[in-house]
């Protein structure tokens, strides 16, 4: 019997994030952790359009213990555009503890009766599959928890599919030593037809029946193709999964080292940050050299950009002011603030006092283009 | 800048028109007595430059007009070379008021002509009304009114503008444009961050006043959020054992164990109460055969105690009678004894009586002996006294009265003398007679033939038929020996008498004689003092007195004394053996009552030990006592078979008890019930634990802990970074406030220089052979050190700050004119102050300073300036 369902993870409902609210009092991280809740809201209604039989929930739901009654509401309100069965499974952020966000979710009687909560190991057969649930029952383990699947039954004529969170070992760039290790041919050996891992937020397929979802929503600017669920169909037991890749992503994350040595430089960070748009989360870092006028247009550029995107941070401190023999005389620097100029500029290159002539530079510059138009 | 005419009309002393022309470079000097209008020159020709020539008012009026009205029309017109371009300044005031100037070819009139004449020389024109200090510029420094030479700090602050620009001009383009404006800026964004003395203030502080709370709110969250983590896990614990508890359900096994154990316990109850029936009837007669045996014991000891004592009182009978017998013996001896002692004190008596016998004989011997030696003594004393009495008679027919044998014999030798002298002195007379021829002479023999007499005295000589021819030897002296012969001769005589002596020799015969008598005297007087022996004679009458006394008296207790007897004991001897008689007499007293004691004693221990015997035999010996004894022989049996019996009986049973261990069965119940309320109350706790915890981490989950300190860990963050900008634009601040002022500093230095250059160029000839040294701040000279410590100027005298203030504005001057600047320096009694020394120095500073500029003085001394090598010497009083 053929069953189709999604796979996803590590949602982090909860999360917050960095930023700082803007000058017109736009809160950018608020609406980020919103947008965690909006992608399930999402995944909720793309689980409805695709008529899927289940969507599987492969950990780190929530992002911390220790949320809001209101948090825990609105997350389980998001899922509500998806009345099929939806299987929550607990990771290493929101373990299945004596106390926990779960069990304060079904105190509060607020889960619906089509959400499953996989608090302990076991099979649930449900929707024409067998899931074999491999929860965090604490913070973090150090023994295989999907060890276990080998030894598990699970009536015939379902496909078994498993459901854990934790890290593939070998297969991940930080797996080594991490807790909750899982064996990358656990598949295999527990005669799995599919195996829904999450705790890795990109997208990542392990081997043809294994896979990380990634998180539908970033939350950071890591660029491992995170933002995505996986639609899996599986035509029989046995048969190899048909996996499609669907985005969900309300952001785009991205980060951005750039050279300045020159202006033509500046005009290329312009051209870089020509599409930005309200759902670009950027951050860039810019070191080199510039002059006061090609500071003065990164600046503009910046300013411009940052405008249009939902952050835009940028990092100027390594950038240093190299004024020209133009900037100098354009700004009446001569006599004692030329001599100033000069021995600032030889202390950028002074490690220990770099950051500070670099800044003392830019605040005589700042300062003379203040007051030039009160000296005229 | 040369002045070459300067005309004054109807300007304060001079009503009619005065004009000085021909003015040249250089020095200038204009003088006249007090009054002559000296000062209404220099005036004029600074109401020329400095006023409006539509300036009004009575005030202005006052201050240039002859009569002080505002009807006249004072002017005054100046013809002078800018550049070496002719140009003329003239200017009406009040009445009909006008300018004119021109420079070369062109020409300004009115106001056009006031603005340029201004602008020209440096300086500007009040905006209404007459003139003021700060209005002056450069002709304000230069021209030093009446009076100001020392006055340099308000003209020098109304020039420094131009001068500074000079200055600049002159060094070139070395300040900085921006410098000031951003120097301020700096100095303004500083102190909003940083206070002078450097500590952090405004949003700093309250940035990091933030930063803290957030850090406070933070930590707390954090162990908000720490205890909620324990508590979950304490939970999961707790739960965990209670279902392990519930599980298992322990307590039904152990409850189970302590069932069968009461069950067994139960079956030996009566087993157990035989056993203490039989153990305390064995108990029972055990304690009555106790007290059975400690009776008969103790009349066993009784008897042995009565045999004892009747062996004790035969023994004491035995004792009584061997000290009665010695009693007797001890008696009699007693008796001996006390005879023995006065047989020896009798002996005694004897014995001393002869040794005081012969005490008084040997008394009676010494005193005879004393007697017969103060006899022996009183003869020789009388023996030797009658022999003195004697020599002492003969000695008085000798003796010559006290002093007379001295006198005589100087007398003797004063005569001798007298007569050596007499002729020494006496007059030679020497004569050689005719054979035949005789001369007498008075006191003379008559003289012939030849010979000498001696004429002590006058004398006459009479030479027959001749006549008489008296001599009289010369001076006093043959009369006075003569005299003094005469009285000594006398004198001798008297003496010899008196001695009854014939001469001297005689005298001295009798003398030796009565000496020798007088140690013969001595002989005998020390002979006799040799028996005395120290004492008088009274002593020795005394001495043989007592010793007759003394004899008789002893010899008349001898006589008392009775018979001697021949057998009398040496009295030592005596008194020994009656001593020893005592103690042996003393020692059988002792020994006497000890025996009667003893005997008291044996006899009183005697009839105690009769007492206890004869009753101890009556109450242990009797047919009572030996009735009792039987009976008690048979209970005693009887209570043993009992014994037996029981002990049996109780070992049978405790075997039987043994075998089942009941102890044991006690104390594994007891066990098993402390098990059981352990466990029970491991449960209630558990479950009480975890309802509590249940309840704590619901109140505490619904407030989103970690979501609040997500955001209270952002909000640090960020926080430390706003506060890491502003520290690190604070820094870069100071770094830029400090850096431009050193820089500033250096830049002034060098803007001083030529200034500083002008300066000591002046000092040097004002202090020659001394280095002085100048502190240059804000274009003015503030300290002076000539070989010291640098002063400032106010320290110095008024004299020398008057020379400063003049080679100050020579500085200046020296500088302007190097900028291309008109100079003209106008000196109205400066230098009034200097005395002879410094002024002949300032003349050479004046003549320095009139190589390069035109210099107007005004003195009313004209003769201290007649040597100061003036191109022009103008009497101001013969203008008029």
């Amino acid at each position: 019997m053929a069953v189709t369902f999604l796979h996803t993870a590590d949602w982090q409902l909860g999360r917050t994030f960095a930023f700082a609210a803007n000058a017109d009092g736009r809160d950018p991280a608020a609406a980020l952790a919103q947008a965690r809740f909006d992608a399930v809201a999402r995944i909720a209604r793309l689980a409805a359009d695709r008529a899927v039989d289940a969507v599987l929930v492969a950990g780190d739901v929530f992002d911390k213990p220790g949320l809001s009654d209101d948090a825990l509401r609105r997350a389980f309100h998001a899922m509500a555009g998806f009345d099929g069965p939806w299987l929550l499974l607990p990771g290493n952020h929101d373990a299945a503890l004596a106390e926990s966000v779960w069990t304060r979710s079904q105190r509060l009687g607020i889960v619906p009766g089509n959400v499953i909560l996989a608090l302990e190991p076991g099979v649930h057969e449900i929707a024409g599959m067998a899931v074999l649930a491999a929860p965090l029952t604490q913070r973090n383990v150090h023994e295989d928890l999907t060890a276990a699947f080998d030894g598990w039954e699970s009536a015939p004529g379902r496909p078994r599919i498993g459901l854990a969170h934790g890290s593939v070992g070998g297969i991940l760039p930080e797996a080594a030593d991490s807790p909750n290790p899982i064996a990358p041919d656990r598949a295999t050996r527990a005669r799995l037809d599919y195996l829904a891992l999450g705790d890795w937020h990109g997208t990542k397929q392990v081997d043809p029946r294994t896979w990380y979802s990634g998180t539908p929503e970033p939350d950071r600017f890591k660029a491992n193709e995170p933002g995505n669920v996986l639609h899996v169909a599986l035509d029989a037991p046995g048969a190899p999964p048909q996996v499609t890749i669907l985005p969900v992503a309300r952001y785009r994350w991205r980060q951005h080292s750039l050279r300045i040595d020159g202006a033509a430089d500046a005009g290329g960070l312009a051209e870089w940050l020509r599409d930005v748009a309200d759902s670009d989360v950027l951050r860039l870092a810019i070191d080199g050299m510039a002059d006061v006028a090609t500071i003065a247009q990164l600046r503009e550029v910046l300013d411009a950009a940052r405008a249009r995107a939902h952050v835009l941070e940028a990092d100027l401190d390594a950038l240093r002011l190299d004024p020209t023999e133009a900037d100098l005389a354009s700004m009446q620097v001569d006599g004692a603030l030329a001599d100033v100029v000069v021995e600032l500029r030889a202390l950028q290159d002074d490690p220990d006092q770099a950051a500070i002539a670099r800044e003392a530079l830019r605040q005589l510059f700042d300062i003379l283009q203040r007051t030039q138009g009160e000296a005229r | 800048m040369k002045l070459e005419r300067l005309r004054v009309g109807q300007f304060r002393k001079f009503g009619t028109a005065v004009e000085i022309s021909g003015l040249e470079d250089g020095l200038n000097v204009f003088h006249g007595p007090n009054e002559a209008g000296k000062s209404t020159l220099a005036d004029a020709l600074r109401t020329l430059f400095y006023e409006r020539h539509r300036t009004g008012g009575s005030v202005f009026a006052a201050s240039i007009a002859p009569d002080g009205s505002t009807d006249a029309a004072p002017s005054v017109d100046a013809w002078f070379r800018l550049g070496g371009v002719p140009c003329h300044a003239h200017k009406t005031f009040l009445q009909a008021p006008r300018a004119r100037l021109s420079i070369g070819d062109e020409r300004w009139e009115g106001e056009a002509a006031d603005e340029e004449l201004a602008r020209r020389l440096g300086f500007s024109l009040a905006a209404r009304g007459p003139s003021r200090e700060e209005t002056r510029g450069i002709p304000g420094l230069l021209w030093i009114g009446q009076g100001d030479s020392q006055r340099l700090a308000e003209p020098l602050d109304h020039a420094r503008g131009t001068l500074q620009e000079r200055l600049q001009e002159i060094i070139g383009d070395i300040a900085s444009s921006a410098g000031e404006r951003v120097a301020a800026a700096v100095e303004a964004e500083l102190r909003n961050l940083r206070t002078p003395t450097g500590r952090e203030k405004g949003v700093l502080v309250q940035i990091a006043g933030e930063l803290e709370a957030a850090r406070k709110e933070q930590a707390q969250l954090q162990a908000l959020a720490e205890r909620y983590a324990g508590l979950v896990d304490q939970l999961a614990r707790d739960t965990a054992r209670f279902q392990v508890l519930e599980r298992e359900r322990p307590w039904e096994t152990i409850a189970a164990q302590r069932q069968a154990a009461q069950e067994q316990l139960a079956q030996l109850e009566p087993l157990r109460a035989e056993l203490v029936d039989k153990q305390a009837a064995l108990e029972e007669v055990r304690q009555r055969q106790e007290h059975l045996a400690a009776q008969r014991q103790a009349r066993a000891d009784a008897l042995a105690e009565l045999q004892r004592q009747r062996q004790e009182l035969e023994q004491a009978q035995a004792t009584s009678q061997a000290l009665a017998q010695r009693l007797a013996r001890v008696q009699a001896g007693q008796d001996d004894a006390a005879q023995a002692r006065n047989a020896a004190a009798q002996a005694l008596r004897v014995a001393e009586q002869a040794a005081e016998r012969r005490r008084l004989q040997d008394e009676a011997a010494r005193c005879q002996r004393q007697a017969g030696q103060a006899r022996k003594v009183l003869e020789k004393v009388a023996a030797e006294s009658a022999a003195i009495a004697r020599l002492r008679s003969q000695a008085a027919t000798l003796a010559l009265p006290d002093g007379l044998l001295d006198a005589l014999r100087t007398c003797e030798a004063a005569l001798q003398e007298n007569r050596i002298r007499r002729e020494a002195v006496a007059t030679r007379i020497r004569h050689r007679l005719q054979p035949g021829i005789r001369v007498s002479a008075s006191g003379h023999a008559d003289l012939h033939g030849e010979g000498e007499v001696l004429a002590g005295t006058a004398t006459t000589l009479r030479i027959e038929g001749v006549g008489e021819i008296e001599i009289i030897p010369g001076g006093d002296d043959v009369q006075r020996l003569a005299s003094d012969a005469q009285r000594l001769d006398a004198e001798r005589h008297r003496l010899l008498g008196e001695a009854g002596v014939a001469s001297l020799e005689a005298a001295e015969q009798r003398q030796r004689q009565w000496q020798q008598l007088q140690e013969e005297i001595g002989t005998h007087e020390r002979a006799r003092d040799i028996a005395l022996a120290g004492e008088d004679e009274d002593h020795w009458q005394q001495e043989l007195a007592a010793a007759q006394g003394k004899a008789q008296q002893v010899q008349d207790r001898l006589q008392a004394l009775p018979e001697a007897d021949p057998g009398a004991l040496p009295l030592d001897e005596a008194q020994r053996r009656r001593d020893d008689a005592e103690a042996a007499d003393r020692a059988a007293g002792t020994a006497l009552r000890q025996c009667q004691d003893e005997l008291g004693r044996a006899r009183l221990v005697l009839e105690r030990l009769q007492a206890q015997v004869d009753a101890g035999s009556h109450n242990l010996e009797g047919e009572q006592a030996r009735r009792l004894d039987a009976r008690e022989l048979a209970q005693q049996e009887k209570d043993q078979a009992q014994m037996t019996r029981l002990a049996a009986a109780i070992a049978q049973r405790e075997q039987a008890l043994r075998e089942h261990d009941p102890d044991q069965l006690q104390a594994d119940i007891d066990r098993f019930g402390r098990s059981l309320q352990a466990i029970e109350h491991e449960r209630g706790q558990l479950r009480d634990r975890i309802t509590a915890t249940r309840s704590q981490l619901e109140t505490l989950g619904m407030d989103g802990i970690d979501e609040k300190l997500a955001a209270a860990s952002f909000a640090v963050q960020r926080l430390q970074q706003r506060h890491d900008q502003y520290q690190l634009r604070a820094r870069a601040l100071q770094l830029l406030h400090d850096r431009i002022q050193a820089s500033q500093r250096a830049l002034t230095g060098r803007l001083y220089a030529p200034l500083r250059q002008r300066l000591e160029h002046y000092l040097g000839m004002l202090f020659p052979g001394v280095a002085a040294q100048v502190g240059i701040e804000q274009l003015s000279p503030t300290t002076l050190a000539r070989s010291g410590p640098a002063l400032a100027l106010e320290a110095h005298s008024h004299g020398t700050r008057e020379q400063l203030g003049v080679l100050a504005r020579f500085a200046y001057a020296d500088l302007l004119r190097q900028a291309g600047q008109p100079t003209l320096l106008v000196l109205d009694d400066a230098l009034v102050h200097s005395d002879p020394g410094r002024l002949a120095r300032m003349k050479r500073i004046v003549d320095d300073a009139a190589s390069r500029h035109q210099i107007l003085l005004f003195t009313c001394h004209a003769d201290a300036w007649r040597d100061a090598g003036a191109r022009r010497f103008i009497d101001v009083a013969a203008l008029a």
